[in-house]
């Protein structure tokens, strides 16, 4: 496993649809908790490409360059 | 995310969270945070989902969000930091002794059965199975959800079944797919089977008078050891833990078995389509939901029924997401033949160009947006273009004319077919495992 962040404050977390039905809606939801709640977290909503169980080498490597953590959603 | 050493939480819902902890387990990260939500986010609205995020983690009981902060920032303990599969827990290895009654209802109360009494695998039964392959017990089989098997353990489960050892090589080939009867989906997953060549007489399997129904013991067992390594080989299909169908499918008793008639049939063989000799013995498995009559079709009850039309017109019924199995008693085969279909491909090809439904329609069908629509995005065809068209666009019901697949079986009373909304999965060998 990665090593945990210090702290999110300042820190761009994405949040990731994995293309399940809901997921993307789910995650408007955690977009809005972290602008109410932890307004200094930057959240970038991303849909993964392909169907849910598969790969997104080009957002992995988008992620990887950008940001400092990920909530994927959703398992079913 | 984990290997790329970016932290992060899989966010799963409350159904799956077995299946979720096992996964994470065969990825070497046994103790994963991961976070749980309410079941299903399906259909919720946004207020519904806002109380959700607000709310707890409904398996640890803990705030949420806060529980996804603090995932995210507690530092890795030392647990964490190993990494590796975990050994799963196997059970007894052997039952006993007992009185016959006590361990039919120990086998049953224990979910190892299909709740209908089975034939006790006692040692010796065990060893009788086991002589119907070359293969030794110790010898692995495969891997469902991330738990080996080998062949003595699937010799149980055959034995279980009532099968005859002369069926053994059937039930391992099965096994060796990992692809084990009763999914987890919460969609009620069905499945069935095709068997090819000269091992459906030499085990005397049906494919006459009632092809699909009770009547031969081989059918009837083979399909029974596919339902009951669902149970006792993999992740075990437990209700509410990894087994979450919502309603079940009745094909899970036994799961379709069809011997295709070679004989009466002037069609190719189902296994030399996929490439085998015809004197091969091939299984080919299918998953999806639910078979049906082909009574119900368009222009069944006409004076001068034509069967092209009759099956086409049971296609649009069927969901995207799986394919069609068209099982053709003989003498429907014969009847399509005279009007010009002589292979399976000529009257696939019309099946195909001729079965069209509307672009809004195949856009609206159940689960297109999860595995269809992630398709058409990355520009794959022809989903991308049937995303594009307007939406009163005639397409065709699936891609290609090889996603309708045919077989031969029934016992010529009549002029019937049945259509299944099935996938091809994959085609194996017995012969391997003779």
């Amino acid at each position: 496993m990665a090593p945990r962040l210090s702290t999110v404050q300042g820190k761009t977390i994405y949040l990731v649809d994995t293309g399940f039905l809901g997921a993307d809606q789910l995650l408007q939801q955690i977009a809005i908790w972290f602008q109410k709640n932890q307004p200094d977290v930057k959240t970038v909503l991303r849909k993964k490409a392909g169907t849910y169980p598969e790969e997104d080498p080009k957002l992995w490597a988008e992620i990887k360059a950008n940001g400092n953590a990920t909530i994927m959603a959703i398992g079913h | 995310m984990e290997k790329m050493g970016i932290p992060s939480v899989p966010l799963v819902t409350r159904a799956y969270e077995d299946l979720a902890k096992s996964t994470a387990v065969q990825r070497g990260m046994p103790t994963l945070r991961i976070v749980f939500t309410v079941h299903p986010i399906w259909g919720k609205t946004p207020e519904e989902l806002w109380t959700a995020v607000n709310g707890p983690d409904p398996v640890t009981g803990k705030p949420m969000m806060k529980e996804i902060l603090d995932d995210l920032t507690t530092p890795l303990s030392s647990e964490d930091q190993q990494s590796g599969l975990l050994p799963a827990p196997a059970g007894p290895e052997t039952f006993g002794p007992d009185t016959l009654d006590n361990l039919q209802s120990y086998f049953m109360n224990n979910a190892m059965t299909d709740y209908m009494p089975i034939i006790v695998p006692t040692e010796a039964r065990v060893a009788a199975m086991l002589k119907g392959t070359s293969h030794q017990p110790d010898e692995p089989v495969g891997r469902a959800a991330g738990y080996k098997y080998n062949v003595k353990q699937v010799a149980v489960n055959a034995v279980m079944a009532g099968c005859d050892p002369s069926y053994f090589p059937v039930i391992l080939a099965i096994a060796s797919t990992g692809d084990l009867a009763l999914g987890t989906s919460t969609t009620s997953f069905g499945y069935s089977m095709i068997i090819n060549g000269p091992i459906r007489d030499k085990l005397s399997m049906n494919y006459g008078i009632g092809a699909l129904s009770p009547f031969a013991q081989s059918n009837a067992t083979i399909g029974r050891a596919w339902t009951l390594m669902g149970k006792n080989l993999g992740a075990g299909a437990i209700p509410g833990q990894t087994y979450w169908g919502g309603q079940g499918n009745t094909l899970n008793y036994n799961n379709a078995v069809v011997a295709e008639d070679e004989k009466n049939s002037p069609w190719t063989p189902f296994h030399v389509q996929k490439g085998f000799k015809p004197e091969e013995n091939v299984v080919s498995l299918f998953n999806g939901w639910d078979i049906r009559q082909g009574h119900g079709a368009k222009g069944a009850g006409a004076v001068l029924p034509k069967f092209d039309e009759q099956i086409s017109s049971m296609f649009p019924t069927l969901t995207r997401m799986f394919n069609a199995l068209v099982i053709c008693d003989p003498l429907t085969v014969k009847a399509l033949v005279e009007q010009g279909y002589d292979t399976k491909e000529k009257l696939q090809d019309w099946l195909w160009k001729n079965t069209t439904i509307s672009a809004k329609e195949y856009r609206d069908s159940f689960l297109a947006h999860v595995w269809l629509y992630p398709r058409a995005l990355r520009g794959e065809e022809p989903y991308a273009t049937w995303y594009k068209v307007p939406e009163d666009t005639q397409i065709p019901c699936w891609p290609k004319a090889s996603d309708i697949e045919f077989v031969v079986a029934g016992g010529q009373t009549n002029t019937f077919f049945q259509v299944g909304n099935m996938n091809y999965v994959r085609s194996v060998s017995i012969d391997k495992w003779m």
